[in-house]
């Protein structure tokens, strides 16, 4: 489902983000990528999410060479993922309701189910209180769960969640892991990029990443 | 398939986000299009007054030989039992020609020494206003009076007008270019400033896969909605206007005429897709970089 290649990515400057990266991630397995800060981690999801191009190598998400899409198809690869990005990404004057919806409005559903899911999935991880306030106006844990009940909102393909429990305390981090172990019992197939060293939940795999190069898989 | 409801929340949402600059957007569109549609106007009178034949309200009869008193009485009141008529004032040779002195100068040479009796009598005939556009027909009626000679008159402001028709028509082309290019620039740096100050929302959209289609939508809708607003506007304030004019100069019945349904359609359907056309390269420039 999520397969490198001898990525290498070099930012200006020579600097090597990524070196010779391969690995492979079969379908519904969840990985976390550990690895201090610096490692590659963050470059990683955003080539494998086609935010960045590889300097070499391939990167192949659900059979698809994310370098080599046009913008459409790399637009339709993103409606079928999702993506915790680490400085949340919500749109600040939109509604807590609107942020978690948005996904569901590009996909075209309709409105009742819209307003259902999104009932359903704020309910789950205590926000339907602040349903109409401002995004701009949660906290930092609040913003995380909005940014991960909107990458999982549409029940996604793949799930690559940058740093997701980097700024929570350790109840709120407790809590958004176990969102992400209940998303991999369905199915989901998840990639965690995390610099912590414990990863808080019973995961199949970890990939530990440092200055660019896997150290082991 | 993206909701038509969902559009015009995000729509809703920029005009709230900047509801000064939506506002002179409008009002900038509602001016040019009245420019506009004034130009159309400008014209169209031109066209129709060329159209009219004999458009002034005063004119000048001359009588043949020198008729006796009750002939000029009988002249003057065949004239005035005229229903089109509403003055007749008789003007002797001899007025005549102090009038003509008055005009040329007492010292020019072309008038001095000239026989007293030279000119004609006549009579000076005003036409009540309703009637002015029907000058020639009254004109011919008035000369087939027994005892009138010959019958003038000029055509006015009016004739002016007819004159300088292709002037005012090339005037108007040039006029509606400038203002076509102004909506242009109108639309195009609005709906710019619109995406820009979203810029947050449209790097978040695509970062989540949306399409092209969700991107642009509420800033086409926005477009339109200057558009299709502006053009109603315009429409309704010149038209107003052009009701007023004519309830103040009924001599402009026939030719300045109101917007008629197809017109009224062309201005909304021109101005909608004029609209479209000046967004639609700030939001392909702007979204898509």
């Amino acid at each position: 489902m999520i397969n490198l290649e001898d990525v290498t990515k070099i930012y200006h400057d020579n600097v090597h983000a990524l070196r010779d990266v391969s690995f492979e991630i079969a379908k519904g397995e969840c990985c976390f990528i550990l690895g201090p800060s610096g490692a590659g981690k963050t470059t990683l999801l955003k080539l494998l999410y086609g935010l960045e191009q590889p300097t070499r190598g391939r990167a192949t998400l659900l059979g698809r060479e994310v370098s080599r899409l046009r913008a459409s198809g790399l637009q339709a690869l993103r409606r079928r993922m999702g993506f915790v990005f680490q400085d949340y990404r919500l749109i600040d004057d939109w509604t807590v309701y609107d942020n978690a919806a948005v996904i569901l409005e590009i996909q075209g559903k309709s409105s009742g189910y819209i307003k259902n899911r999104v009932w359903q999935m704020l309910k789950w991880v205590g926000l339907q209180h602040r349903i109409y306030e401002r995004a701009g106006d949660l906290s930092g844990g609040e913003k995380q769960l909005l940014a991960v009940i909107r990458a999982t909102i549409h029940d996604p393909d793949i799930v690559l969640a940058d740093e997701p429990v980097g700024s929570l305390d350790e109840s709120t981090a407790m809590h958004v892991m176990n969102m992400f172990y209940k998303l991999h019992k369905k199915g989901v197939t998840m990639l965690i990029a995390s610099h912590r060293e414990d990863p808080l939940i019973d995961i199949s795999r970890i990939i530990s990443l440092d200055k660019g190069m896997v150290l082991s898989r | 398939m993206i909701r038509i409801v969902y559009i015009l929340k995000r729509l809703a949402r920029g005009i709230r986000r900047r509801p000064l600059g939506s506002l002179f957007t409008l009002v900038a569109w509602w001016f040019a299009l009245c420019q506009l549609i004034l130009v159309f106007h400008t014209v169209t009178v031109a066209g129709h007054v060329k159209e009219v034949r004999g458009t002034t309200s005063t004119m000048i009869a001359y009588l043949a030989g020198a008729p006796s008193q009750g002939a000029v009485e009988e002249i003057r009141w065949r004239i005035a039992a005229m229903e089109e008529i509403g003055d007749v004032v008789f003007i002797p040779r001899q007025a005549g020609l102090e009038r003509l002195k008055q005009w040329m100068g007492p010292d020019n040479p072309l008038i001095a020494g000239l026989d007293p009796g030279v000119l004609p009598d006549a009579f000076e005939v005003t036409v009540k206003p309703l009637f002015s556009g029907r000058i020639e027909d009254i004109a011919k009626r008035v000369q087939a009076i027994r005892g009138v000679e010959d019958v003038r008159y000029d055509r006015g402001i009016f004739g002016y007008i007819a004159d300088a028709y292709q002037s005012i028509l090339l005037a108007g082309g040039a006029v509606a270019l400038v203002v076509i290019v102004s909506l242009s620039l109108v639309i195009f740096l609005s709906i710019r400033v619109s995406i820009v100050s979203r810029s947050q929302e449209i790097e978040v959209l695509h970062n989540l896969g949306a399409q092209r289609s969700f991107l642009y939508a509420p800033y086409l809708f926005e477009a339109l909605m200057y558009g299709v607003g502006g053009a109603l506007l315009a429409i309704l304030a010149t038209e107003a206007a052009a009701a007023y004019i004519l309830s103040r100069v009924p001599i402009l019945n026939g030719i300045l005429t109101p917007l008629g349904p197809v017109e009224i359609a062309s201005v909304v359907a021109f101005s909608s897709l004029w609209s479209l056309l000046g967004a639609y390269p700030a939001i392909k420039k702007t979204i898509d970089g």
